[in-house]
């Protein structure tokens, strides 16, 4: 294929996306710093902000609930991380055997494309204590999966489970793919069968892809509240305010713009980590 | 391209499906067409208002209109629209917000007493005192209302109409749990009927005892305090002080606990009484307004299966209830103040407010409405539960309006939710609270 | 023995399968039972008295109805615009070799990782200071492009470097200019890129809601998600009609899974895990 080398074209071609990518992606984590560092809240947007130097991170280290937060964080992404990659990974692993592959996946991959108003709200219908589906029919008992402190977080990570498994399937459907079948046999010729072949064979094979699977996974839970919006809001008593919804809320239910900004940074910091795991992982 | 066309079909086919579904159930109650008759004068001059209320709007349609045409009637030479558009509670007060901080045109605003303070401090909200005094606020209203509509002495806002929070029950299951629900009036007699109660309900199938865990437990916790003696806050020299910083406040964060011990449950998905009407609990801390959950024939004969009395209270001591409700103030910005105030004054007239308090089960904050035959006889009538509603509506008290106050309550929620949840000592928690709340006022 | 085995894996997807689907039967369940007998206990399975009410009442919504139409606008102007824009990306990053490719490869790959909704409050500052309002569904239009312009970029990327280049350096010895033989040539050739691209673009501008959320906040502006939410809080909700417009949410994205199925395993494959 020959490619070419005319100067200026590509950059024009590339000029609308990198336009937007710039504006909507670069300028604000540098305007997020500017904010942070300021104070600004959402009744002086418009006027001028006054210079606040670090004050907005030190009232974060001084708020109990900021490290609850952090807390809360690391439950609901060890917990959905794990749900997600174990349950997608045993997806593709099993799928890849079936013979009926065709008919389940697209079942499977159903939750991913519903919205998450109807994932929260759905869960939030069969979670409710008195009048949900899981409380009313399938159990004789009744557990407040969202009004218990300790219990919330853990069913918003179900709810988040049975929406993102989707994704990683796939993703290991396509790194199962790629391995060379020969390789494959040669190992059951060796004697190596079933789980041994799983442990031994394949997964070193694809250690990459997992790995850039675990990444882009932690990264979007990470981010993710607006599913933990819908279904509890933060509570009960913030047990469900990850530190992604604690930046949200600061900045949009409490007005305080530069707190929400100054969390954002610790976010962003989180993220250029995992981000540049992820682009050692993926060469 | 056939795939592509494909869909572009199949998406047409979904919106000209919707749009045909939803153009023939079209209605547009937003804008009411005024009327005019038909050959009167043609020199009128005509008027426009912008009013934002908060949800729900049923009961705003019903206003407006009553309202729009008493206007007409006082005020022939006007022709006045009113644009209104209704919000959510927590849309409405970001709405409020990005209004204010936009200098945004508006003529009518329902502000939640609570944020009274607020939004005069941004500047929003247009001082009535004048307008206020020369209507009588100060004689028309109940004393707790006329000081809610105040904020550094002056007038901002007048208080259209109350709610009071109560306690509903269900008067076949407490037959059944042997509980006689005068045993429901002191908080030891509560205590001791909550597990009662509870067996009997969840052999029903039903929840026993329920009281609002979030986000509203500091407003439902805040009637016992009072009935203790405590206060909200206390005015200082420097602003406010914790007025719960003492025996009262502990002994009513206790109170939460003990109830916790005994079974009550703290719902935090709250659908504001849909989970009592819909015969999932017992006995429901609800306000005036969880009689509009339960559809009209159940409203008919409804003190035969339901009853509603005041807070328990500690025995000896008065019961007490928490005064919501809203408020209607004239923006700064507005282009027409004296109009909008006319309209507003139209719409607290006793003849325009009371067919919508009754039908919408409101408490009125207006003397005349609650005492003169002529209006509360219809209260009673529509009512079901007059009686009580009348007694709460003089036991209520309201909460502060200064613009700290919601952190205020977000700090006693905070820690009143630890005692709830068993994470901290009702004394713990009350001291903590005040500690914070009352930093709120130093530097 | 290797039935045995078949059954349990058998048993374990259909397990799943069944858990998958639970969640969604039960709001199309609840959608069409009277609002009575959504909280009925015990809850009935099939509604025993099935009805369009609940329907009716939310497109008979003058606001709902209004941000359902607001919300096949956006969707459709975003994957339009998006389509635009990351094909010319996409075309650059395929045919041309030029300095800094890799680092601007990376960077645009980068920013996919970023999920947008850690910028919002920047971003929203950042739109009011610009247009003196956040209020419009045009700047909906602009920040969605964030959420599938990387993606869909390395979707047209990898699926150019499947078209021939032959053919348009035979077009442009026929004298066609560079964006010509684009246009005439490859473009078409490209219809199951463009398929998946669009259909990418539209499901998330479609189901996307904390942006409009935060953003919008007059009712004639609101998309359907976002409606959807502060509806709950509106009508003080009754689940009936919750599920309703739940259901109401989810058919496109249905639509399109049940349609597309082989073109959106394609495009996520092709985009998103090559990249």
């Amino acid at each position: 294929m020959a490619r070419l080398n005319e100067s200026i074209t590509p950059y024009l071609l590339l000029l609308p996306s990198f336009f937007v990518l710039f504006g909507l992606m670069i300028v604000p984590m540098i305007w997020n710093v500017y904010i942070a560092l300021h104070d600004v809240s959402i009744t002086n947007i418009a006027k001028s902000w006054k210079f606040a130097g670090l004050s907005n991170f030190r009232y974060l280290v001084n708020d109990e609930w900021f490290w609850n937060s952090l807390l809360v964080s690391a439950k609901f992404v060890g917990a959905c991380v794990a749900g997600q990659f174990l349950i997608g990974f045993s997806l593709a692993y099993l799928l890849s055997k079936e013979r009926w592959s065709n008919l389940f996946r697209p079942v499977f991959i159903l939750p991913w494309f519903m919205s998450i108003i109807v994932t929260g709200y759905s869960w939030e219908m069969l979670f409710h204590t008195r009048l949900g589906f899981i409380n009313n029919y399938l159990l004789h008992f009744r557990i407040p999966w969202l009004e218990d402190p300790d219990i919330a977080i853990w069913s918003v990570a179900i709810a988040n489970v049975w929406w993102g498994t989707a994704f990683t399937m796939l993703f290991m459907e396509t790194s199962l793919t790629s391995i060379n079948p020969e390789i494959l046999d040669a190992a059951e010729v060796d004697g190596a069968t079933g789980l041994k072949k799983l442990r031994y064979v394949i997964i070193p094979l694809i250690k990459p892809f997992i790995a850039v699977n675990l990444i882009l996974i932690t990264m979007w839970t990470v981010n993710l509240f607006d599913l933990i919006l819908v279904m509890t809001g933060g509570g009960p008593l913030y047990s469900t305010r990850t530190t992604s919804l604690y930046m949200y809320q600061q900045a949009f239910n409490f007005g305080e713009i530069s707190l929400g900004s100054a969390v954002g940074i610790v976010l962003l910091a989180l993220n250029l980590v995992l981000a540049y795991a992820y682009l050692r992982a993926s060469r | 391209m056939a795939e592509i066309k494909k869909w572009v079909a199949f998406l047409l086919l979904g919106v000209v499906v919707a749009a045909v579904m939803g153009g023939c159930a079209q209605k547009s109650p937003t804008t009411p067409t005024p009327t005019t008759p038909p050959s009167e004068e043609p020199q009128k001059t005509k008027v426009t208002l912008t009013a934002y209320f908060a949800a729900p709007k049923d009961r705003w349609e019903a206003l407006v209109k009553a309202a729009e045409e008493k206007f007409e009637e006082e005020h022939p030479n006007i022709d006045l629209e009113i644009k209104y558009m209704v919000y959510p509670y927590g849309e409405m007060h970001k709405k409020l917000v990005t209004m204010a901080a936009a200098n945004a045109e508006a003529d009518i605003v329902s502000i939640d007493q609570i944020w009274l303070g607020e939004f005069v401090e941004a500047g929003y909200i247009k001082d009535i005192s004048n307008e206020a005094k020369a209507w009588g606020i100060e004689d028309k209203l109940y004393a707790p209302y006329v000081k809610g509509c105040m904020y550094d002495g002056n007038y901002y806002a007048v208080w259209a109409w109350t709610d009071a929070r109560l306690m509903w029950y269900r008067k076949d299951i407490l037959e059944k749990a042997n509980v006689e629900p005068g045993d429901l009036k002191t908080w030891e007699g509560f205590l001791k009927a909550v597990p009662k109660i509870k067996d009997v309900a969840e052999a029903e199938g039903m929840g026993g005892v329920a009281f609002p865990g979030a986000p509203w437990l500091v407003d439902w916790w805040y009637p016992y305090l009072f009935e203790n003696g405590g206060k909200i806050l206390v005015k200082t020299n420097g602003g406010y002080k914790a007025g719960f910083d003492n025996e009262a406040g502990i002994k009513a964060a206790n109170y939460l606990l003990e109830m916790k011990k005994a079974g009550v449950e703290f719902p935090t998905v709250w659908k504001w009484g849909e989970e009592f009407a819909g015969g999932r609990y017992v006995v429901w801390f609800g306000g005036t307004w969880v009689l509009g959950k339960f559809s009209e024939e159940e409203q008919a004969n409804i003190s035969e299966k339901i009853g509603v009395m005041m807070f328990p209270a500690p025995s000896g001591k008065e019961s007490r209830t928490l005064s919501g409700g809203w408020l209607l103030a004239i923006p700064s910005t507005s282009k027409h103040p004296d109009i909008a105030w006319e309209f507003i004054k139209c719409m607290l007239d006793p003849d325009v407010l009371t067919p919508v308090l009754a039908e919408y089960s409101y408490l009125p904050t207006q003397k005349v409405i609650a005492e003169d035959s002529a209006y509360a006889s219809q209260l009673e009538e529509e009512i079901p539960f007059w009686p009580v509603f009348r007694e709460a509506l003089t036991k209520g008290a309201a909460r502060p309006n200064m613009p700290e106050y919601p952190k205020v309550a977000e700090i006693l929620y905070e820690e009143l939710s630890k005692v709830v949840y068993e994470k901290t000592t009702p004394e713990d928690a009350v001291h903590t609270a005040a500690e914070k709340v009352n930093a709120l006022w130093q530097g | 023995m290797g039935v045995n085995v078949r059954m349990v894996r058998l048993a374990v997807l259909i397990i799943w399968a069944v858990f998958c689907i639970t969640p969604i039967f039960w709001i199309f369940s609840t959608a069409f039972k009277p609002n009575e007998e959504a909280t009925k206990f015990p809850p009935t399975l099939i509604p025993k008295k099935p009805t369009l009410e609940n329907f009716e009442y939310i497109l008979s919504d003058p606001i709902l109805f209004r941000s359902l139409l607001n919300s096949v606008f956006v969707s459709i102007s975003a994957a339009i615009l998006c389509i635009i824009i990351s094909s010319l990306a996409g075309y650059a990053f395929s045919r041309y070799e030029f300095r800094g490719k890799k680092f601007l490869m990376g960077l645009m790959l980068g920013s996919f990782l970023i999920p947008p909704v850690v910028n919002i409050i920047p971003l929203y500052v950042e739109f009011f200071k610009l247009f003196g309002t956040t209020d419009s569904l045009l700047e909906l239009v602009i920040v969605y492009q964030l959420l599938i312009l990387p993606l869909n970029v390395f979707l047209f990327k990898n699926y150019f470097d499947t078209v021939p280049a032959e053919l348009e350096e035979s077009a442009l010895v026929d004298g066609c200019s560079r964006l010509q033989a684009f246009y005439k040539i490859t473009l078409p050739l490209s219809k199951p890129a463009i398929a998946a691209a669009s259909i990418f673009a539209f499901r998330f501008a479609w189901d996307e809601f904390i942006f409009a959320l935060t953003f919008i906040s007059s009712p004639d502006n609101n998309v359907f998600a976002a409606a959807v939410y502060n509806f709950v809080g509106l009508y003080q909700v009754q689940y009936g009609y919750l599920a309703a417009a739940m259901v109401i949410l989810c058919i496109p994205p249905v639509i399109i899974l049940t349609l597309f199925q082989k073109h959106i395993i394609t495009g996520l494959k092709m985009g998103g895990l090559k990249g």
